[in-house]
C-alpha cells in the first residue's frame, strides 16, 4: 500500500479521532503516503495531526455560496478543480469517515483502487463498502447494543491495530511555554492541582449547566487548592461570563482567547480536564492529561468517549440515558443527576494518588455510573464500571456478549471457540455486576429460541441460493425455475425481519443484514450471489454463536443457583 | 460689453452671489437677516474679489447720488427698499410662490398678491424679471427671463468619497421634509446611515456650518453621497449645493421632482419610495466604485447642463437690456421673455447639436464623419460625445501598418502588434456559441476593431456596451467607423434597454477589466434580461368572479407561452361561498365584515401560496382578493408586484387604495388617470391595453347546425348594461341575438334574449363571434343612455372579436384609433341613428365587411394578444429597476449557464436539455438525474455532490 486518502470533512473532534488509524496504517505500511481530505471550517487542526503527509482542504461553505447564489457553474469549477487536486494521484485506498450522503457522491468520484466507507455505485445508489462500515451504520438504529469505541470501529476499517495506542496531537514548544509561563503568573496555588473546564459543546443537551462547573469550582478550590481554566471557543464566551457571575472561584478564563496550539497546550499543562464530550475533551486525552467526562443525554461514551487509558467517564443511571439521537429532550434530568459533589469527590480520589479500580458505594454515587477506560486484549477501548455490583441491565449482558462476537463475525475470525468466547465474558459480567440480577435475567431469556429460529431462516436461503447457483453455472440454464426459486426468498426475509422487531435484543444482526443487503456489489449474478451466501453465513454462524454463548450463561446460571451462597461466582 | 458697472445688490445668498460675482463688474453689497445671521457668511463662500460690503446707509447715500449701473434685488424687500430710485432694477425670484405663502409665511391672499405683483412688474420702468428656473417662471405665471445656475466643475476638488457617510446640504432641513414631505419618512430612510448635515439647522443639533468653502468642497470631496430633499412645491429638482455635489462627482440621493437632472441608476437615484432610495445609499455606502461611477455621470450632467458660461452669458445680456436707456419705451418682461426665449435653454433642454461645434476639442474629420452616422441613430450620445474630452491617462499608440490601440493607465485595449489578427482571434472563440441567438451583446467597444470583425461576420443585431465616453471619443476620432456605427447601438451607462430576442453576451476583456463595476453590473441585468424572457416564476392571482376573471386566465396561458413558470392562484374556486354571503343575512354591515373575513381568508391564502411557491413576481388581476396586510407582508419578502387594472377607474374607484401597495400598476387607461395616480405620489404606471388570446378567439368552421343556433344578421355578447338596453330597443327591426346575463327577460328586448339570459361560456362566444354576420361591440356603462361621448378604454370584446376574424361595429373610443386603423381595420358608430346606417350599409356588403375584418385579425395578431402584453409588462418592469426576492437568487438563466460552460462539451451538452426550462437551479438539475436511467455521468456526480452538500450543509 503506497497511497492512502482518508476522507473526514467532519468536526474537530472526529479528525483527531481519526489519528489512530493514521498510526495503524503507517505502522503497518512502510513508504505509505497518507492524503486527508477535511473541511475549511476545521483546517486548522490538521496541521497538528501527526504523520499526515498532505492535507486538501474542501471548502464545502463556498460551494452552499455559489449555489444558492444562483452561481451554479462556479460552484461546479470549484469542486472540479478540488477533485482535479485530489485525483492527481491513484490511490490504493480511499477510506470515507465522513458517514454523509455528500461524502458518499465524492467518494464515488475519487481515483482509487479500493474504497471503504460510504460511497455511490454507478446507478447513483449508496453502497457501505467494508463490514465494519456497515457496522458503523448499525449503531443508529441499536446503539445500546453497540461496545465499540467509534476509533476501534475505525481501526477495523482499516485492518489495522496499533501498537502505539491513543489520540495523538502535536503541541507546538512556544504553545507550550506561553502556558507555562501564564501559569507562574497566574497559579492560584502552588500545591494545589491545575484543573481546566470545559464548559461549551457542539449541542446544548450535551452541556453539564454552568452553574454545576460553577459550584464545582468553587469547590474544587476551596478543598483542593485548585487553579481553575476555563477553556473554550470564541462562540462559547457567554458561558464564560456566566461562570464568573455564579462562581467565587478565582479563575484564569480562557474562552476563545486560544488558538488551536494554546489550547492544546493549556490542556497539556493541566493535571486534569473535566469536560462534556467535545473537541477539547480528545484533545485532552490526545495531549495525555487524566480527563473526566461528563457524559450527558445522546451522547454515549462507548462511541465517543475518551479513547486513552485511565480516563473517567461519569454517567447518569437513569432508564432514558443515553437517548436517541435528535431526541430533543425538555427535561433536564440527567443533568441534575450528576452533582458537583459527585464530580468533586471522583476528583479528589483522583487526586488521592491511588490507582482506582473499584469504588465503594458512597451517596455522591447514587443515579450515577463512572467508568474507567483501558485497553483489552483485543486492543480496543473498554470501560469498566468504578461502582461494582449494581444490577445488570439485559441490552448491557447483549452489549458485552456482542463485543465478543462481532469482532468474530466481522473479522471473519473462525478460530475462536464458543467456550473461550463465553469464559471471557462470563468472567467481566462476574466481576463487574450483581450475579443475582444477572441469573434473573438468564432465567428469563427467550433469545435463545428466537435465534435458533433466525439460524434456521438463514439456512433455507442459504439453500436456495445454493440451488439457484447451480442452475446458472448450467449453460442452457432454466429461467423459469430461477425466477420460482427467487419469489420464496422475499418471504423468508420478512419473517427474518419480524424476528429483529419481536426480540430487539438480536435487532442488530437483522440491521446489519439490510445494510448487507443494500450493499451487495458484483458483475455477474454469480458473484452478487456467492456474496449474498457469505451474508447468510455470517447471520447463522452469528445467531450460533450468540445462542450458545446464551446457553452456556444459562447452565452456569443455574449451576450457580444451586451451589452455597458464600462460593458463587469465585470465576 | 464694458465690465466696470458698479452694481448694487442684497446679500440672502452667498453662493449665488459669489456666482454671479463671476459674470464681472464691481458689487455692493448690503448684508441681510437672514437664518439668523446678518454677515456674509465665509463660512459658505469667500467675499468675491469684485465685491464690497457696504452698510444701508451707504447703500442709499450711493443710490441718491446716483453712482449704481443697476440694482440686482432678491425679494420683494429688496425691491420695495430701492423703489423710489430711479435706477435700473432686476428682481430674481429664488423661490416659489408656495415658499411665500407657507402657514407660517404672507398673511396676504396668493391670487391677489400675485395679481398685484405682475401689475408693479408691468408697470415699472426698467425693471426686468429674472427666473432661477422655468419651473419657478411657470409657478408664478408672470413672463420674465430665465436664467438657469452655471457652475465650474474645475472650481470642485476630485471626488474620492472615502467617508462611509452620506451629505445633506441646507437650512432649515427638518422644518422644509415636515412641511413639503414626510419627516418620519426622511428620519426611517436615514436611520442608523451616518449622515453630515451642513448648513443653518437649529433643530438638527449634529448639523454644522462648513469652515469656509475650501471646507465645503472637501465635504463634497470626502463623504460618499450627496442626499438631496427639494421637495416640488418649494424649489426645482437641483439648487447650488446639490449642482456643486454634482460637480465634485458626488453620486446623488434624491427625493422625486420633476425638474431633477438625477436619473434614477444613470447619474444617482431618484424615488419617493423610502425602502428604495434606502436600499440605494447602502449600496453607495457599501460599494465605493459604484458610487465613483454614479458619481462619474452626475459631474458630467453637471458640466453639460449647469454652464457657467451660459449663466454668464445670459446675464451680460439681461443687465445689457436693463442698462440700455430707451426713451419713451417700457421694458415689459413680456417682450424681454420673448426675446431672450430664444437664447435660453434650461437644463430640461438638449442643447441644440450646432452649438456642438463650439466646444473646443481638436476636431477632425474622421471624428465628423462618425458623429455623423452616429447622430442619425443615437442623437444624445452623439451630442455628448462632441463635448467629451479625453484626459492624459488615454495614449494612443500607431502602429507601423497605421493600426492604431490604446493605453489607459496600464492597460493596452488592443494587442501592440496587431490589432486586427488579435481582434479575428477574439471572434473565433465564440464562433461556437453564438449561432443560436439573435442578438449579440459586446461588452466594451475599445477601438472596435473585434467590433469590426463581428460585423463583417454575421448579420445579427448588435449592440454594444461601453462606458468609457473618452474611450469612445477617441475610437472615433482616430478610426472610420462609419459602417460600424450604422450596424450597432451603443449603451453607455446604467439603463440597459428590455432585449426581447435570445443574445448571446461576447466579453471584450480588456474594456471589462477597466471598468468591472459597470461591466458586473451589465451582466447581471443581462443575466436578469434572460430571466424575463423566459424562466420567471411568475404567481398570477385572479379575481373571484367577474370580467377578469378570463384575464387572468389568458395571462397566465400566455405567460406560460414565453416559458415562464407560473403558479395561478385560481380564487374562482370561492365563487360559491363568496357570493352565497348575502344569503347568511340580510344585514348588510355584517355582510360587509364577513365579505372581509372571507377576502383576508383568500388574501392568506396568497400568502401561503407565495412561500410555497417562491415566485420572481406576483401578477393580480383587478379584483383579486388581496389586501394591504399581505401586500406589506409580500414587501418584506421582497417579491416584486403588479397589478393591472383592467377597469375603468371613474367607475371603480378602488385603485385609490390600492395603487400606492404594488410596485408597478398597469391600466388600461390614460391621460387623467395618469395624472391622478402621479398626484397620489404612485409610479411605476403603464398603460397596458387589453387583448385577445388566438389560441382561443380564432376563426372557426362552424356546422350548420351551428350556424342557425348562434347566427344573425346582428349580435351582441354581454351583460345588460343600462346603456346597451337603451340602445338596442332601437334594433328590435333586425335579425337581433342577445347573448349574456342580467338582461330583463320581460322587457321589450325580452324575445331577443338567448338562452334565457343565462351567462355564455367563452367557447359559445367564439362560435357567436364567428357566425354573427355583425357583432355589435357597446362599451358598457351604467348611466348613458347609448354610447358614452367620453369613453376611452378598449374593452376585451374589440380585439376578440377581431381575433375571430368576426366584423364589428364598435361606439367610438378615444383610445380605440392607436390600436385599430378607424374605417379600415374597424368601424364605429357614435350613437343609435349611425349605428342603424352603418348596420344596414355592411349588412348588404359581406365582401367589404370580411375584407375590413380580415384587416382588423391581422392587426390583433401582430399587436394585440396577451402574449404581447405581458412581453410589454415584463419589459416595463425591467427597465423600471426590477431587482429579484433573496429566493430567486439561485436561479439562474440557462442561456447564461451554457455560456459560462463555454467550450467545456461535457458540461455544456448535459446543460443544454434544460433550454425549454428558460431557468433553472441546482434543484431542477437533481430532479432530472434523479428520474434518469442507468450509470451516472461525472457531471451528473458533480451536481448531486454538491446538492448533497447543501442539503448536508443547511440540514446543520
Amino acid at each position: 500500500m503506497k497511497e492512502v486518502l482518508i476522507i473526514n470533512l467532519t468536526r474537530m473532534g472526529d479528525l483527531i479521532q481519526t489519528t489512530p488509524v493514521i498510526q495503524g496504517l503507517k505502522e503497518k505500511y512502510r513508504d505509505l503516503r497518507i492524503t486527508l481530505l477535511a473541511s475549511s471550517s476545521f483546517a486548522s487542526i490538521c496541521k497538528h495531526l501527526p504523520l499526515i503527509d498532505r492535507v486538501i482542504i474542501f471548502d464545502i461553505k463556498k460551494v452552499i455560496d455559489l449555489v444558492t447564489g444562483g452561481r451554479i457553474i462556479e460552484g461546479y469549477r470549484y469542486v472540479e478543480e478540488i477533485l482535479d487536486t485530489i485525483n492527481d494521484t491513484r490511490y490504493d485506498l480511499a477510506v470515507n469517515f465522513t458517514h454523509s450522503a455528500d461524502s458518499a457522491v465524492l467518494t464515488s468520484l475519487i481515483n482509487t483502487k479500493e474504497v471503504r466507507g460510504i460511497s455511490m455505485d454507478a446507478e447513483g445508489y449508496s453502497v457501505k463498502r467494508h463490514p465494519w462500515i456497515r457496522y458503523f451504520f448499525n449503531v443508529i438504529p441499536s446503539r445500546e447494543f453497540n461496545p465499540f469505541h467509534l476509533c476501534d470501529m475505525h481501526l477495523k476499517v482499516c485492518e489495522v491495530s496499533p501498537v502505539k495506542k491513543g489520540l495523538h496531537l502535536n503541541v507546538p514548544d512556544e504553545a507550550m511555554h506561553w502556558i507555562n509561563e501564564l501559569l507562574v503568573r497566574k497559579r492560584y496555588n502552588s500545591n494545589g492541582p491545575v484543573i481546566a473546564l470545559q464548559l461549551g459543546a457542539s449541542a446544548e443537551d450535551k452541556r453539564w449547566p454552568v452553574a454545576s462547573f460553577a459550584a464545582l469550582a468553587d469547590l474544587l478550590q476551596k478543598e483542593l487548592g485548585a487553579t481553575i481554566i476555563l477553556t473554550g471557543a470564541r462562540n462559547e464566551t457567554e458561558y464564560g461570563v456566566e461562570f464568573e457571575r455564579l462562581s467565587r472561584a478565582e479563575i484564569i478564563n480562557l474562552i476563545g482567547k486560544t488558538d488551536l496550539s494554546q489550547l492544546s497546550a493549556t490542556l497539556k499543562g493541566c493535571d486534569l480536564l473535566i469536560s462534556n464530550d467535545t473537541g477539547p475533551l480528545h484533545i485532552g486525552t490526545a495531549v495525555g492529561t487524566t480527563v473526566v467526562n461528563i457524559s450527558l443525554a445522546s451522547v454515549h461514551f462507548r462511541e465517543t468517549g475518551p479513547y486513552g487509558e485511565g480516563h473517567y467517564v461519569i454517567v447518569p443511571e437513569i432508564a432514558c440515558y443515553p437517548c436517541n439521537f435528535r431526541s430533543d429532550c425538555k427535561t433536564t434530568l440527567c443533568k441534575k443527576t450528576i452533582s458537583p459533589e459527585t464530580v468533586l469527590k471522583l476528583v479528589k480520589l483522583i487526586f488521592s494518588k491511588n490507582e482506582i479500580d473499584s469504588l465503594a458505594q458512597a451517596p455522591e454515587w447514587e443515579q450515577v455510573q463512572i467508568f474507567k477506560s483501558f485497553f483489552d486484549s483485543n486492543g480496543l477501548i473498554e470501560y469498566m464500571p468504578l461502582i461494582k455490583n449494581r444490577p445488570i441491565h439485559k441490552a448491557t449482558l447483549f452489549t458485552h456478549i456482542y463485543r465478543e462476537t462481532w469482532l468474530k463475525i466481522l473479522d471473519n475470525n473462525r478460530s475462536i471457540d464458543y467456550e473461550n468466547l463465553y469464559l471471557k465474558v462470563l468472567n467481566k459480567l462476574t466481576t463487574w455486576y450483581d450475579i443475582q440480577t444477572l441469573r434473573k435475567i438468564l432465567s428469563e431469556i427467550e433469545e435463545t429460541e428466537a435465534l435458533e429460529r433466525l439460524e434456521k431462516f438463514a439456512d433455507s436461503l442459504l439453500s436456495i441460493l445454493d440451488v439457484i447457483t447451480r442452475e446458472i453455472r448450467k449453460p442452457d440454464h432454466n429461467i423459469e425455475l430461477i425466477k420460482t426459486l427467487w419469489k420464496s426468498v422475499p418471504p423468508i426475509d420478512e419473517e427474518l425481519e419480524k424476528l429483529g422487531c419481536l426480540y430487539p435484543s438480536i435487532k442488530p444482526i437483522i440491521i446489519l443484514y439490510k445494510y448487507e443487503k443494500e450493499s451487495l456489489e458484483g458483475s455477474s449474478e454469480v458473484e452478487i450471489l456467492t456474496d449474498a451466501k457469505r451474508m447468510y453465513r455470517n447471520i447463522k454462524e452469528h445467531a450460533a454463536v450468540l445462542r450458545q454463548i446464551l446457553l452456556k450463561l444459562r447452565a452456569w446460571s443455574a449451576i450457580e443457583g444451586k451451589k452455597p451462597l458464600t462460593q458463587q461466582a469465585i470465576l | 460689453m464694458s465690465s466696470g458697472y458698479n452694481i448694487l445688490t442684497f446679500n440672502w445668498h452667498e453662493g449665488y452671489l459669489y456666482t454671479l460675482s463671476r459674470i464681472g463688474h464691481h458689487f455692493d453689497i448690503v448684508p441681510r437677516l437672514k437664518g439668523g445671521y446678518s454677515d456674509w457668511m465665509y463660512q459658505f463662500r469667500p467675499l468675491p474679489a469684485n465685491a464690497s460690503l457696504v452698510t444701508e446707509d451707504m447703500a442709499r447715500a450711493n443710490l441718491k447720488a446716483d453712482k449704481y449701473d443697476c440694482v440686482i434685488c432678491h425679494n420683494l424687500l429688496d425691491i420695495f427698499d430701492v423703489s423710489s430710485f430711479n435706477v435700473p432694477k432686476i428682481l430674481i425670484f429664488h423661490t416659489k410662490p408656495s415658499a411665500l405663502f407657507t402657514p407660517e409665511g404672507l398673511p396676504v391672499n396668493k391670487s391677489l398678491f400675485i395679481s398685484d405683483l405682475k401689475k408693479l412688474t408691468c408697470s415699472s420702468d426698467r425693471l426686468l424679471i429674472v427666473f432661477v428656473s422655468e419651473a419657478k417662471k411657470q409657478a408664478w405665471g408672470i413672463d420674465g427671463t430665465v436664467i438657469p445656475i452655471g457652475i465650474d466643475i474645475n472650481d470642485y476638488k476630485t471626488y474620492r468619497g472615502d467617508l462611509e457617510s452620506v451629505l445633506r446640504v441646507g437650512h432649515f432641513l427638518k422644518a422644509k421634509d415636515t412641511h413639503y414631505f414626510d419627516l418620519k419618512k426622511i428620519e426611517f430612510l436615514l436611520k442608523d446611515i451616518p449622515v453630515s448635515t451642513l448648513g443653518i439647522n437649529p433643530d438638527i443639533s449634529e448639523a454644522t456650518l462648513s469652515r469656509d468653502w475650501d471646507d465645503l468642497k472637501e465635504h463634497y470631496a470626502a463623504h460618499r453621497l450627496y442626499f438631496n430633499t427639494l421637495y416640488e412645491e418649494l424649489d426645482d429638482g437641483y439648487n447650488i449645493s446639490m449642482v456643486e455635489a454634482m460637480a465634485t462627482g458626488m453620486p446623488i440621493v434624491s427625493v422625486e421632482n420633476s425638474t431633477s437632472p438625477i436619473k434614477d441608476s444613470v447619474n444617482g437615484f431618484i424615488s419617493n419610495d423610502m425602502g428604495y432610495l434606502r436600499k440605494r445609499i447602502n449600496e453607495l455606502l457599501n460599494n465605493p466604485s459604484l458610487a465613483r461611477e454614479i458619481g462619474a455621470v452626475a459631474r458630467e450632467t453637471a458640466s453639460r447642463m449647469f454652464k457657467l458660461d451660459d449663466f454668464i452669458d445670459r446675464w451680460h445680456r439681461a443687465i445689457e437690456t436693463v442698462t440700455v436707456k430707451r426713451p419713451g419705451s417700457k421694458l415689459l418682461g413680456s417682450g424681454l421673455a420673448e426675446k431672450n426665449s430664444m437664447s435660453v435653454s434650461t437644463p430640461d433642454n438638449n442643447t441644440s447639436a450646432a452649438s456642438a461645434v463650439n466646444v473646443s476639442i481638436s476636431r477632425n474629420s474622421t471624428f465628423d464623419n462618425n458623429i455623423k452616422i452616429l447622430r442619425e441613430k443615437q442623437p444624445d450620445l452623439a451630442e455628448i460625445l462632441s463635448r467629451t474630452v479625453p484626459s492624459s491617462e488615454y495614449k494612443k499608440k500607431k502602429k507601423k501598418n497605421g493600426e492604431k490601440t490604446l493605453r489607459i493607465n496600464n492597460t493596452t485595449l488592443h494587442s501592440l502588434y496587431d490589432p486586427s489578427g488579435e481582434a479575428e482571434l477574439w471572434l473565433t472563440s465564440y464562433q461556437n456559441i453564438t449561432p443560436n441567438t439573435s442578438v449579440l451583446v459586446v461588452l466594451g467597444f475599445g477601438l472596435a476593431y473585434h467590433i469590426e470583425k463581428l460585423c463583417g461576420a454575421t448579420d445579427k443585431e448588435i449592440i454594444v456596451m461601453e462606458p468609457d465616453l473618452k474611450t469612445l471619443r477617441i475610437a472615433l476620432s482616430v478610426r472610420d467607423l462609419q459602417h460600424v456605427l450604422k450596424r450597432i447601438s451603443i449603451i453607455t451607462d446604467y439603463s440597459l434597454p428590455f432585449i426581447k430576442q435570445r443574445f448571446t453576451t461576447l466579453e471584450f476583456l480588456p474594456s471589462v477589466k477597466l471598468h468591472p463595476q459597470y461591466f458586473e453590473f451589465v451582466k447581471s441585468r443581462l443575466q436578469l434580461n434572460r430571466r424575463m424572457q423566459r424562466g420567471l416564476k411568475i404567481m398570477v392571482v385572479g379575481p373571484i368572479y367577474g370580467g377578469s376573471l378570463p384575464i387572468a386566465q389568458f395571462c397566465v396561458e400566455a405567460l406560460g407561452n414565453l416559458g415562464h413558470k407560473v403558479d395561478y392562484v385560481d380564487n374562482s374556486i370561492y365563487k360559491d361561498a363568496y357570493l352565497s354571503i348575502t344569503k347568511i343575512t340580510s344585514n348588510r354591515r355584517v355582510q360587509d365584515l364577513l365579505r372581509a373575513s372571507f377576502i383576508n381568508f383568500a388574501s392568506e391564502a396568497v400568502l401561503a401560496r407565495c412561500e410555497e411557491f417562491q415566485p420572481d413576481i406576483l401578477f393580480a388581476l383587478a379584483q383579486a382578493p388581496i389586501n394591504e396586510t399581505t401586500l406589506l407582508k409580500l414587501k418584506s419578502t421582497g417579491v416584486p408586484t403588479a397589478f393591472w387594472f383592467v377597469e375603468d377607474y371613474k367607475l371603480m374607484t378602488y385603485w385609490e387604495q390600492i395603487a400606492h401597495l404594488y410596485d408597478y400598476f398597469f391600466t388600461i387607461q390614460k391621460g387623467e388617470f395618469f395624472s391622478a395616480l402621479k398626484a397620489r405620489g404612485i409610479k411605476n404606471v403603464h398603460y397596458l391595453p387589453l387583448a385577445s388570446s388566438p389560441s382561443v378567439h380564432k376563426p372557426l368552421n362552424l356546422s350548420e347546425e351551428e350556424r342557425n343556433l348562434y347566427g344573425s344578421d346582428i349580435s351582441f355578447v354581454g351583460a345588460g348594461y343600462y346603456n346597451r338596453r337603451c340602445l338596442f330597443e332601437g334594433l328590435l327591426d333586425f335579425d337581433f341575438k342577445i347573448w349574456g346575463n342580467e338582461w330583463d327577460m320581460s322587457s321589450s328586448l325580452g324575445k331577443f334574449i338567448q338562452l334565457e339570459g343565462r351567462r355564455v361560456d367563452t367557447e359559445e362566444i367564439v362560435k357567436i363571434f364567428n357566425a354573427s354576420k355583425i357583432n355589435i361591440n357597446l362599451h358598457s356603462s351604467p348611466y348613458h343612455k347609448g354610447v358614452n361621448p367620453d369613453g376611452d378604454f378598449v374593452n376585451p370584446r374589440t380585439f376578440e372579436i377581431a381575433a375571430c376574424g368576426g366584423f364589428q361595429l364598435v361606439d367610438q373610443r378615444s383610445l380605440l384609433p392607436e390600436l385599430f386603423e378607424i374605417d379600415k381595420e374597424i368601424i364605429c358608430f357614435t350613437g343609435l341613428e349611425d349605428l342603424r346606417a352603418k348596420i344596414r350599409f355592411y349588412l348588404s356588403r359581406p365582401e367589404e365587411r370580411q375584407e375590413i375584418a380580415q384587416r382588423a385579425r391581422e392587426r390583433v395578431l401582430k399587436e394585440h394578444t396577451y402574449e404581447l402584453r405581458m412581453q410589454e409588462m415584463l419589459s416595463f418592469i425591467y427597465e423600471n429597476g426590477i431587482e429579484l426576492p433573496a429566493w430567486s437568487t439561485s436561479r439562474q438563466s440557462i442561456d447564461t449557464m451554457i455560456e459560462e460552460a463555454g467550450e467545456d462539451t461535457e458540461l455544456r451538452a448535459y446543460l443544454s436539455q434544460f433550454y425549454d426550462k428558460g431557468s433553472i437551479d441546482l434543484d431542477d438539475i437533481i430532479e432530472n438525474i434523479q428520474s434518469g436511467e442507468g450509470s451516472l455521468s461525472r457531471v451528473e456526480k458533480i451536481f448531486l455532490l454538491m446538492n448533497q452538500m447543501k442539503d448536508v450543509y443547511l440540514q446543520k
